[in-house]
């Protein structure tokens, strides 16, 4: 009972939002992504000190407020990241992402090594790339 | 569930910690967060820090009895309990443990100590009481069967049935609303409300508020609130990678700064943030509750 699915994700890559709540809640609808924790500064609720993300199907990432402090990880810019997340029906998801707004980069396509996937930029300008190869 | 590791200080023995957390029934979930069943074997033993938090403490030990060493009201003597019921409070207690602690904790909300315990929350405010003491015989039936009971499914499913036979679904409804309303919004702003805001969305005078939220749950509005932001901040702490750091923490929580933070923690649990991490056990005080 020690170990099961969620705490088994060790890899978590940390984005920075210039509107944090904003793309959350793009992040759900366009992706499906289910927040599991945001904490807000408290006199400022815009700006988003930590939080967590996760996809249904396994793994998440964090994300904060770009320009929070000016720590290393409050200082980058956004905008730059790209993710790779594993999809089992990326037809219906690029349907979804792009009903929700987000900006086509490739469309869903069969890639000559057996995956089929699709590529779109969020608000942000940050890349997400959805697809059926699991990784080696 | 989030697995932790454990004190430092290496046992002999194997070190196993388990957190098993489920939903109980649900006309008990108004006032029942979810049960946390916990089995820690093989650490050495210490002493952990019983902190102030948003729900009543009602412990229910299988095996070895829970030994508070300093209860958070010094003038109280120290004792031990098989089933521990412990009101809100705004001091850490000091509980000793051996290599082996196991049992169910029940997160009660203040608002249903009239359900559960046939009191106000404010009669168990910064007390402990053996569970049997307050509700009578049933306190050491459920005891008794959760010491048989095989496996975690099995125990919780022992809790529901208790607790579904003594709670006094009635009695609730003699928590006043505008009491509830107050609670709710505390807990929801982890603490943030001021007084005043609070007093005004209730149409209630501030001193009417502080004497009616006193007289229900044994402390004012403004300790209260102190303690539910307390209790928001050790959970982000907890939670959160080390690169969040405390003044973040801090911000979000709704401190003036870091130092106002660091005063707080001094007074609710007796140490500094940082302290706290390092020495705290395997936590299972707020661990996110089961999906669904």
């Amino acid at each position: 009972m020690t170990n099961n699915t969620e705490s088994s994700t060790r890899v978590w890559p940390i984005l920075s939002y210039s509107d944090a709540p904003e793309a959350m809640a793009f992040l759900t609808r366009a992706f499906g992504l289910e927040r599991r924790a945001a904490y807000a500064r408290a006199d400022d609720p815009q700006i988003i000190e930590h939080a967590e993300m996760r996809w249904p199907g396994g793994g998440g990432f964090m994300l904060g407020t770009a320009g929070k402090d000016d720590s290393a990880f409050g200082q980058r810019k956004p905008g730059n990241d790209a993710v790779y997340v594993v999809c089992d029906d990326p037809d219906a998801l690029f349907a979804q992402a792009t009903a929700a707004g987000a900006e086509v980069v490739r469309g869903p396509a069969d890639e000559d090594y057996g995956s089929r996937g699709f590529t779109v930029r969020d608000l942000e300008g940050n890349i997400w790339s959805f697809g059926t190869y699991a990784g080696e | 569930m989030t697995r932790r590791t454990g004190p430092r200080r290496a046992g002999p023995v194997e070190r196993d910690s388990q957190y098993v957390t489920a939903l109980p029934a649900p006309p008990l979930r108004a006032f029942i967060e979810r049960y946390v069943g916990y089995r820690l074997t093989g650490f050495a033993p210490g002493v952990h820090r019983g902190l102030p938090s948003r729900y009543l403490t009602f412990i229910v030990s299988i095996g070895p009895p829970i030994d508070v060493i300093a209860q958070s009201d010094p003038h109280q003597a120290p004792d031990s309990y098989r089933c521990v019921v412990s009101g809100l409070q705004g001091r850490s207690a000091t509980i000793g443990y051996g290599a082996h602690q196991e049992g169910v904790q029940i997160d009660v909300s203040p608002l249903g100590a009239r359900v559960l315990f046939g009191v106000p929350s404010r009669v168990l405010w910064d007390a402990s009481v053996e569970c049997s003491d307050v509700v009578g015989r049933q306190g050491g039936e459920l005891w008794e069967r959760l010491q048989g009971a095989p496996d975690w499914p099995a125990r919780f499913a022992a809790c529901d049935e208790m607790l579904l036979r003594w709670a006094n679904a009635d009695a609730g409804a003699h928590v006043a609303p505008e009491l509830r309303q107050a609670w709710h919004t505390l807990v929801r702003s982890g603490g943030v409300t001021a007084v005043g805001e609070l007093a005004n969305e209730l149409g209630w005078s501030r001193q009417h508020l502080a004497r009616r939220f006193g007289e229900e749950f044994g402390l004012g509005p403004k300790l209260a609130a102190r303690v539910l932001r307390f209790d928001r901040a050790t959970t982000m702490l907890r939670h959160t990678p080390s690169f969040t750091t405390i003044a973040q923490v801090a911000a979000s929580c709704g401190y003036f700064d870091q130092s106002h933070l660091d005063r707080d923690f001094l007074e609710l649990a007796g140490c500094s943030p940082s302290q706290l991490l390092t020495e705290e056990l395997p936590s299972f005080q707020d661990d996110p509750a089961p999906p669904g």
